[in-house]
């Protein structure tokens, strides 16, 4: 199961997503994620993505199942990458939307403060849902720069 | 975009860049045109600002090797001035390390992301490894920034930085405009440093140099004092010299004449005693040979008679040698008087006659002595400097006489003072010379003749019993010299 | 839009604009693995270039297997760039190497950091193609 405090961090905090892939050839492909949210049994996850990033995707997921999502809150930089097997794609359903809803809005706010750039503006540059990927959490890792970058979190490494 | 909006365009580029060809052009002139420092860093701040649209700049120049100095600012509140930045901190410090040109955007965000992880670590417990946050003059909330070193043939004066609080104001167009102000305020800078440290020299050799005028001629005049300093104290030093060779030679003449007078005492005695007896004898044998009973005996005796007187004045002539001998010695005795060295009343004729007899050898049958004396009261002074200038005087006035002639010493009272004056009627002394007869050194016997210093101590003595000395001379004439002393100095 | 072999021009100033990129990388053994960074370096036309500050996944992945994608985000121009590159080379000195270090050095020894973010060495990838997206149109 995601610790609390990843899920807290996902519900509450993380601003921008990014997922990957890689295909046959072990050649990493980029699908940058417009909303998430996590499932009941706090070990799956729901990535929303557009269209647009879904050359490799499925292909990649059907072929090898890695699936990695990387989430950070603008401004502290704390970012958490959650790798995973694929569990299989979906519909985006309301909780979907409302996540992606979620997702835009902090990122509109985080980076119009950061960098001046309007809320709209950056709302409008996160495209809609087209499909859900779905994967199961297999572990977690401490991606914020800094001492601790590239610790697994979960399951907690052995001393 | 039309065609007719793609040339407008276009037109309007040219005319940008033409315009800031102008630009540089005019900076290019205008930079070279000064030596002035100042002058300098207003062209290039108010070019950034004015032309070019960057409202906020700074010049620094290498102060030291690891240091850099704000020497100039346009934008800032606070104008930045005095403002020092590290080589190697910061941007700045960073461009004049690396002496390369650096244009930075989203700056702010740059550094939130290093204060996060600065955060982090102090959280962790590794604030050991963490240095201090280092305020570099600016603005404080810039955004982005173009600095570029200023060099001369890689040699590093200083940094030009530009700043802004937008997160991309420059561009790649921008760096180049810097770039070539920056390359000719460095050489103009560079220039004016030049110029103000030859001025600066410049100066200071006109300084050093008017110094050196004035020690020179302070020192030619510290030269001239010092060296009379040393003449006199030369003078001083042979004069006291003399003295004690004088004083020390009249001890030793005062223990000699002690001396002798003591081992002549005794003979003489004797010799003037035998006289004394022999003289008696004759006249006792005159007298016995005059009586009736021995002429009626033995006849006339002519040859007897004539032994008799001969033996009679032999004894007289012993008896008046031998008393010049003795007057001699008391002389002599009187003349040292060193077993006598206090202040004392003193009768100057004896003085005067002490020497006269001891250069009787030198005066005899050539120079007639005439003596004034006056009634003379004892004067209290020490008997042996009053002596010594007698001696000095007299023996002066022998000299001056050659052949035949005479000295006339009078003495008087008047007043308070006793007068003494040596008259000699010798080759006199020349007008030029009698002003400085009385200097230490001068004399005019001739190189290693005399040493100089009689009169000169002479004078002292006189001096020192607050008497006084003065001389009158007439070449071919002769010479008076004027004593006066008191009866009773001050105390 | 596919658009070739060439970076363009523009690409440079996007490379430059403060915002964070995304790398993601493949181990040997077929993980993938996604990271936001900081900074993506324009060396030429067809080569970019990443820092080496740490030995993190991404450089343990490169070495293991070169292929990576990198995207760049201009949000002011609505533009997005997705990059397929493969690590060619690291440079521990050089202009680029240079270039790079003075970067991060100048706002690392202003925070008190001088050292902690030491650049090892620069990796410079080659750019096998590249395509960006509009986000200024509507949505593909």
């Amino acid at each position: 199961m995601i610790p609390g405090m990843i899920l807290k961090f996902l519900q509450d905090r993380g601003t921008i997503a990014v997922s990957g892939t890689r295909d046959t050839q072990r050649v990493p492909h980029i699908h940058y994620v417009s909303g998430w949210d996590v499932e009941p049994d706090h070990q799956t996850i729901r990535c929303t993505i557009n269209r647009a990033y879904l050359e490799h995707l499925l292909s990649s997921l059907e072929d090898n199942g890695q699936f990695s999502l990387t989430v950070e809150q603008i401004g502290t930089h704390e970012t958490y990458q959650l790798k995973g097997n694929y569990a299989g794609t979906a519909e985006p359903n309301a909780a979907d939307f409302a996540a992606h809803q979620r997702m835009k809005d902090r990122f509109g706010k985080a980076v119009n403060l950061l960098f001046g750039i309007p809320e709209e503006h950056c709302r409008a540059y996160i495209w809609p849902p087209n499909v859900v990927v779905r994967f199961s959490v297999r572990e977690i890792f401490l991606q914020t720069p800094g001492p601790g970058a590239g610790h697994r979190v979960f399951p907690p490494e052995e001393r | 975009m039309t065609g007719q909006e793609k040339d407008n365009e276009l037109a309007e580029r040219l005319a940008r860049r033409s315009a800031e060809v102008e630009v540089l052009r005019r900076v290019a002139l205008d930079v070279n045109a000064t030596l002035d420092l100042d002058s300098i860093y207003e062209i290039v701040l108010r070019t950034m600002d004015e032309c070019f649209g960057f409202r906020h700049a700074i010049i620094l120049l290498l102060e030291d090797p690891g240091m850099l100095r704000v020497v100039a600012g346009r934008g800032y509140e606070h104008q930045a001035l005095g403002g020092t930045v590290v080589v190697g901190v910061g941007v700045i410090g960073m461009v004049a390390k690396r002496r390369r040109l650096m244009r930075m955007n989203h700056l702010r965000s740059q550094q939130a992301y290093f204060e996060r992880i600065r955060s982090q670590m102090q959280e962790a417990g590794r604030a050991a490894e963490l240095g201090d946050v280092v305020a570099v003059p600016g603005l404080p909330d810039a955004d982005s920034q173009i600095a570029i070193p200023l060099t001369i043939k890689d040699k590093l004066i200083g940094v030009l930085s530009v700043e802004s609080r937008e997160p991309e104001p420059f561009s790649e167009h921008d760096e180049t405009l810097v770039s070539i102000v920056a390359s000719q305020a460095a050489s103009a800078i560079q220039n004016a440093l030049l110029y103000r440290a030859v001025e600066d020299r410049r100066r200071e050799l006109v300084e050093a140099h008017a110094s050196l005028k004035q020690l020179n001629e302070t020192l030619e005049e510290r030269v001239r004092l010092r060296t009379r300093e040393l003449e006199q104290a030369n003078l001083d030093l042979r004069e006291t010299q003399a003295q004690l060779v004088r004083s020390s030679t009249m001890a030793s003449l005062g223990t000699l004449a002690a001396g002798i007078a003591h081992e002549l005492n005794t003979p003489m005695g004797a010799i003037h005693s035998n006289a004394d007896v022999e003289r008696r004898a004759v006249r006792v044998i005159k007298s016995v040979l005059n009586e009736p009973s021995i002429t009626g005996k033995l006849g006339p005796q002519p040859r007897l008679e004539r032994t008799l007187r001969i033996l009679d004045e032999v004894n007289q002539m012993t008896l008046e040698a031998s008393e010049r001998v003795t007057r001699i010695v008391q002389s002599l005795k009187s003349f040292a008087r060193l077993d006598q060295p206090e202040l004392e009343w003193v009768d100057l004729h004896e003085g005067i006659e002490s020497v006269l007899i001891l250069m009787d050898h030198l005066i005899k049958d050539r120079i007639h002595v005439i003596k004034n004396y006056g009634e003379l009261p004892r004067v209290k002074c020490y008997a042996s400097q009053i002596n010594q200038v007698f001696a000095n005087l007299l023996t002066n006035a022998v000299e001056a006489i050659h052949g035949a002639g005479r000295i006339t010493i009078a003495t008087k009272q008047e007043g308070s003072d006793l007068v003494i004056q040596v008259a000699d009627t010798g080759s006199g002394i020349r007008p030029e010379h009698l002003e400085r007869i009385f200097d230490p050194g001068f004399t005019t016997k001739g190189v290693g003749v005399g040493t100089g210093l009689g009169l000169s101590i002479t004078y002292r003595i006189i001096e020192n019993h607050q008497g006084s000395i003065q001389v009158e001379s007439e070449p071919g004439r002769g010479t008076t010299f004027t004593l006066r002393l008191p009866i009773t100095p001050t105390p | 839009m596919t658009n070739g072999l060439k970076l363009p021009h523009e690409i440079r100033a996007v490379m430059n604009n403060g915002l964070p990129a995304v790398v993601v990388t493949c181990s040997a053994d077929g993980v993938p693995n996604a990271t936001i960074i900081s900074h993506v370096h324009y060396v030429d036309e067809s080569h970019i270039a990443l820092s080496f500050q740490f030995f993190n996944k991404t450089i343990r992945n490169v070495r293991e297997n070169p292929h990576a994608c990198v995207s760049l985000n201009d949000l002011m121009g609505n533009m997005q760039w997705i990059l397929d590159a493969q690590y060619d080379h690291s440079e521990a000195e050089g202009p680029i190497f240079d270039e790079m270090d003075m970067r991060i050095e100048a706002i690392a020894s202003a925070s008190g950091m001088s050292g902690i973010f030491k650049l090892r060495a620069a990796d410079i990838y080659r750019v096998k193609s590249f395509r960006s997206l509009n986000h200024a149109a509507s949505n593909p």
